[in-house]
């Protein structure tokens, strides 16, 4: 391979900022490493500003009523599961402590979803923290509906028709709560899409935005994958009401809770391994302007 | 107190056989890498299994037109028979019907009309930040799309050809942003995993 600053390669030793910028990977990320480690022993803190999308769905979820029906969508891999947990993990919370509100989840991207829907629902523990909340009453889980972009513009226009039964094979008209309160897509007071996998162009966010976004135009938010949020924004704040930006997000969710949960710690140590990143992007360009530098005869520096 | 859960066990030793890989290309990185697969292809199968029963044959009785789609959607399966393999056309091409019918519509107002009227927005409002913002973006539309459109080189040297250098930059910053997002999701899931390692699996308690 050839190396930067090869010119100077007819030396015996390569100069120590060509050696630099030559460096392997496992130093690089044995320190990367240590960066993401520490701040989950010794918190930081990091303040978070809470940002008016946070604010927003906070606000909605607030303003709800006895008898409102929200979906909570839970279609991210299993992969990304780390992206989306905390947030969800944080607006479920909020969403159990408002009296008579009925949720319906739900997920449409891949199988493993369901994987992630079990493990918020492990965290959030249901029967033991909100003791209150009863299945088929307070809440429903449809389970995985496949399909993907049509399914999910087909159970906007007509929800049972797609899910007659729940996961658990019970007929929905057995939950009059849900089965008489919502006949569309617009009698859903709240609808949180967890994911955002694909962009706009996702065949499950896209999905989402056609029918809840512009053609019911439901209080519509997004638990987002951080890696596309930017293709949202166009749509922000007219047709997507409020976008959690991954974990920056829920933690933002968290502070509103007066919580400290897994975003505030994850806010932690990504702020340091962004700085460490930013760092070594700062460090490599100065060692690589001053690399040129030395490269070129004393007489033309 | 170290786990003794087998499968936190295996969950483990294949998060660190994945994450070796940065360091080299291994064997254990493949090992990892084939049961990945494997077992999302069987647990998706497991899956797929469990929702034809539930809302596919468990609702003829009630609903004897449900046979309809169970028995086209049965037809991909004569792809494995060359003969009658022309059936698995059906089912395919219907379902590429369908989606692209309901999805089309809605995606010229999504796609199109939607993202246009968010990015020409008033530029006299109160709040001068604002203003510069959606002046900047409408400049940058504009520009983006010349660079894509007046590709010949009378465009690109002659007078002109500043719009297509603005449209790029704007271009660029735009896959700046969109790479250090990645970046940072990226690293959020790594985060996780070591978070996972250090709890479930080594019991370590953190400052949670």
């Amino acid at each position: 391979m050839e190396l930067r600053g090869e010119r100077d390669m007819s030396r015996k030793k390569p100069r120590w900022t060509t050696r630099l910028l030559n460096l392997d990977n496992p130093p690089i990320y044995a320190i990367l490493l240590i960066f993401m480690i520490l701040p989950l022993f010794y918190p930081l803190n990091t303040p978070v500003p809470v940002t008016a999308m946070a604010i927003d769905l906070y606000n909605k979820i607030e303003s709800l009523k006895p008898g409102d029906v929200v979906l909570l969508d839970f279609s991210w891999s299993y992969s990304f599961k780390i992206l989306h947990e905390a947030g969800h993990v944080a607006v479920l919370r909020h969403l159990l402590s408002k009296p008579g509100v009925k949720i319906v989840m739900v997920c449409f991207m891949g199988a493993d979803s369901e994987l992630s829907w079990r493990d918020v629902m492990a965290i959030v523990d249901i029967e033991k923290n909100y003791p209150d909340k009863k299945y088929g009453k307070d809440w429903i889980w449809l389970g995985y509906i496949p399909g993907g972009e049509a399914t999910v513009l087909a159970f906007a226009d007509n929800p049972w028709a797609i899910a007659p039964k729940d996961k658990y094979g019970t007929p929905i008209e057995q939950y009059p709560d849900f089965y008489n309160a919502v006949k569309t897509g617009a009698d859903f007071a709240l609808v949180i899409e967890g994911g955002g996998h694909g962009g706009v162009n996702g065949h499950v966010t896209g999905g989402f935005l056609k029918s809840y976004g512009l053609k019911y135009h439901c209080w519509l938010a997004y638990n987002m994958d951080p890696s596309v949020i930017a293709e949202f924004y166009p749509y922000y704040p007219t047709i997507i009401k409020s976008m959690l930006n991954g974990n920056a997000g829920a933690a933002e969710y968290e502070r509103l809770l007066n919580m400290r949960g897994a975003g505030s710690v994850m806010v932690d140590a990504l702020s340091m391994t962004h700085l460490y990143v930013i760092a070594l992007i700062v460090l490599t360009n100065i060692v690589y302007l001053y690399d040129k530098y030395l490269s070129k005869p004393r007489s033309s520096r | 107190m170290v786990s003794t859960d087998p499968g936190i066990w295996i969950y483990s030793l294949l998060v660190l056989a994945v994450y070796s890989f940065v360091f080299k290309h291994n064997p254990a990185f493949r090992v990892a890498q084939a049961i990945v697969v494997g077992g999302s292809a069987g647990y998706t199968l497991w899956v797929s299994i469990e929702y034809i029963q539930r809302l596919g044959i468990g609702r003829v009785s009630a609903d004897p037109y449900v046979l309809v789609p169970l028995i086209i959607g049965a037809l991909y399966l004569f792809q494995i028979y060359p003969r009658l393999s022309w059936l698995s056309r059906i089912p395919v091409g219907m379902a590429i019907g369908i989606a692209y019918g309901t999805v089309l519509i809605p995606g010229i107002a999504a796609y199109i009309i939607a993202p246009l009227t968010q990015t020409i927005t008033p530029f006299w409002t109160p709040n001068p930040l604002a203003n510069f913002n959606a002046i900047l973006n409408l400049v940058l539309m504009f520009c983006g799309v010349a660079f894509f459109i007046f590709t010949t080189d009378k465009f690109v040297k002659g007078r002109y050809g500043f719009i297509g250098r603005i449209g790029r930059a704007g271009l660029m910053v735009a896959f700046g942003a969109a790479c250090g997002t990645l970046l940072g999701a990226k690293v959020t899931s790594a985060i996780g995993n070591i978070i996972d390692l250090l709890t479930k699996w080594l019991g370590i308690r953190l400052a949670i």
